[in-house]
């Protein structure tokens, strides 16, 4: 791990740091590599090798899709340099194609569905801090390299360049937190979210490209500014998160949430700390989450004011996916944080944990103090981003610094505005009222008595709600769109003894729908060209000639 | 100094930092090291970017004479990038603060390194 910790951090450097095609993509798939041999760091386990070649599979062909759009902007001249792109001004047809394979390309990278399949692989093989780095950092130079494609790179754009962002940002965020609510291996499931949360990203970026196509900068500069106020969000309380898995894992051994349980009381501070990052992804005030969310639904309320039907109707319905996806995000990580640390432990491993060390714990209360600063004083991040937003877009949010006790205010304060310092005093305030009150009026005494069930001793801690429990009702209604669920109940009649069993499979929709056959297709040709090895001197003069034929053939006819 | 110079030569220390670890990485300090280096320069990174960001300063850009011969390696800091270089620092910081910590733990796993060695030793 350690010669490739630093050379990962110097490829996305590099990246953010690029002015030309070349060095773009040499940085880019320098941070490929490098993040690659960090997934790798584990590879004795035997399936850290096909997730390995999974993702450098993906990773090849998201840089490929970013050589081409780059070509294409390039112009014949091949014109690299980005400042030669800034100034060309590409026709419609090369610049629409460009868009989409640089949506294809950064967003493989970011993990936007269908292309999504690697990072739920990938990021949770990798070590805790890696994870941490890949899933919180690394996607964001996705969103840069798309972000300084299509808004600067690009020229003006037309306002239906921005359909397909939203729709992909929209279906990504619902797919997203539907895959992590299903899963019960705890760096998976943050794993999954993250695919989420690049969704909503998208969806900022996607609503500013068409403020922009209709010269609406204000409304784009918001849009944008809710966009990458999340990616930052998300790359503090997602690095917050996967440090708390870190150290669940480096206490306990165990990432599998069905096998935790209890840990607030060996681990109370970093179940705190994992409570905020919770919290925080949750968008629930008065944390950072919310403020960007808050952000990106006040944009989608400008959308009726564009002129295009096609947008109108489509950014309702965005909106609606984004709500939905908030709230099923909400009960992804009620579980993730009940069953990793309420309750009882479920194995010995989680009983015997201990809390983590004292630097663990810095770096968890230092991101959880800015998740809680970005929260309540978001108006000094949004007046950061000014200048970041006004180059973007030619236009910037109100200045907030000026704003009442703190306030933030989008558009205009008759329209809407949200305090963070209020809400928070007022949580403070009232939830200080309300403890002091009940333990004024109540007991103090603590008992603790052994549990039980239907009456009887309950003997084993396994009957206690599990992750799958969690998710039942929630699989019942949305598994169906992520996933071919199938269940299999065994129930033997009545005086059989034999134990019931329930057999439950979940297999990846779009991995079978998509990626599946394609590997079955590269396999069956790859298992048909292997022939050529054996063959006799005469069959292989026979098919030189032969290509040679046929190869001038083509240049005779070629017009 | 130029922003841009500033941060090639905080890459170039961290890429001296990769190489440094190919050759310490079996001593129990190697780890404090060069989880402490990356944080230090991460850390240097991070408020750079800041102050590029919040101080509006305008863009800077350098073209060396490396890569592509007719377009050299350009680079170039705005605002823009320097938010990024934020996030990225920011993050980088934080996870080389955690490795100097427990979760250096799973430092004694086997570099992936040694991976290539296996392959070929069984090929």
């Amino acid at each position: 791990v350690l010669p490739f910790f630093p050379t990962f951090l110097v490829g996305m450097n590099l990246v953010l740091a690029a002015d030309d095609a070349f060095t773009f993509l040499m940085s880019w798939e320098f941070m490929s590599i490098a993040s690659w041999a960090l997934v790798m760091a584990h590879h004795r386990d035997a399936d850290n090798e096909r997730v390995g070649y999974v993702y450098i599979v993906m990773a090849s062909f998201g840089t490929l899709a970013l050589l081409l759009a780059f070509g294409l902007l390039g112009g014949p001249a091949g014109s690299y340099a980005f400042d030669t792109m800034r100034a060309a001004t590409p026709a419609a047809g090369v610049a629409s194609l460009a868009l989409l394979l640089a949506l294809v390309g950064a967003g493989s990278k970011a993990g936007i569905a269908p292309l999504h399949v690697w990072l739920p692989l990938a990021h949770p093989a990798a070590p805790s801090h890696v994870s941490a780095l890949m899933s919180g950092v690394m996607t964001k130079v996705a969103i840069y390299g798309f972000v300084r494609i299509a808004f600067e790179l690009m020229g003006p754009t037309g306002w239906w360049w921005s359909i397909p962002v939203l729709i992909t940002g929209a279906a990504t965020a619902l797919l997203g937190v539907v895959y992590a609510l299903m899963q019960h291996d705890l760096k998976r499931l943050l794993a999954y979210h993250t695919v989420e949360n690049i969704g909503i990203i998208f969806v900022g970026v996607g609503l500013a490209l068409a403020f922009r196509a209709f010269d609406m900068p204000f409304a784009a500069a918001l849009a944008l500014t809710a966009g990458l106020l999340h990616a930052l969000n998300h790359s503090l309380f997602k690095s917050l998160l996967f440090l708390g898995a870190g150290a669940v894992l480096s206490a306990t051994g165990e990432r599998d949430m069905d096998h935790l349980g209890g840990l607030i009381h060996p681990m109370p501070r970093t179940a705190f700390a994992f409570l905020v990052g919770c919290v925080a992804i949750s968008a629930l005030p008065p944390f950072n989450g919310f403020v960007s969310e808050w952000l990106t639904f006040q944009a989608i309320l400008l959308t009726p004011v564009l002129p295009s039907w096609a947008l109108k109707i489509l950014a309702p319905a965005v909106g609606a996916l984004l709500a939905l996806s908030a709230a099923l995000a909400a009960a992804c990580f009620t579980k993730a944080f009940g069953i990793t640390f309420l309750g009882r432990p479920r194995t010995h491993a989680a009983q015997r944990a201990r809390e983590t060390d004292r630097l663990t714990l810095a770096v968890m209360f230092a991101l959880a103090a800015l998740c809680l600063l970005a929260g309540v004083f978001p108006g000094v991040f949004i007046d950061a981003l000014a200048p970041v937003v006004s180059a973007a877009v030619g236009g910037r949010m109100p200045a907030q610094a000026g704003a009442a006790w703190l306030s933030i205010v989008p558009i205009a304060e008759s329209r809407s505005s949200y305090n963070g310092l209020l809400v928070f005093l007022f949580i403070a305030i009232s939830a200080s009222l309300a403890a002091s009150g009940i333990h004024r009026f109540a007991s103090d005494a603590l008992r603790r008595a052994p549990p039980w069930d239907c009456g009887a001793p309950d003997p084993s801690p396994v009957t206690q709600y599990s992750a799958e429990s969690f998710a039942q009702p929630i699989r019942r209604v949305f598994g169906g769109v992520a996933f071919i669920v199938r269940e299999r109940l065994d129930l033997p009649a009545p005086g059989d003894i034999r134990p019931a069993r329930f057999d439950l499979q979940l297999s990846d929709r779009i991995w079978d729908a998509l990626y599946a056959p394609m590997v079955g297709l590269v396999e069956r040709v790859s298992l048909s060209l292997n022939r050529l090895q054996f063959l006799t001197i005469r069959q292989y003069l026979s098919v030189v000639f032969g290509a040679l034929v046929a190869l001038l053939v083509v240049l005779a006819s070629w017009p | 100094m130029n922003a841009v110079a500033l941060f090639l030569a905080g890459d170039g220390a961290l890429m001296a930092l990769a190489v440094l670890a190919v050759t310490i990485a079996p001593r129990p300090f190697a780890p404090v090291i060069i989880y402490g280096a990356a944080l230090a320069i991460s850390a240097a990174l991070m408020i750079a970017a800041v102050v590029h960001l919040l101080g509006k300063t305008p863009i800077d850009r350098i073209s060396l004479p490396l890569g592509l011969p007719w377009i050299g390696t350009r680079f170039r800091i705005d605002a823009l990038s320097a938010f990024f270089l934020v996030i990225v620092n920011l993050g980088g910081s934080a996870a080389s603060l955690y490795g100097l910590g427990d979760g250096g733990s799973e430092r004694s796993l086997v570099s992936a390194c040694c991976l290539f060695f296996r392959r070929s030793s069984s090929a």
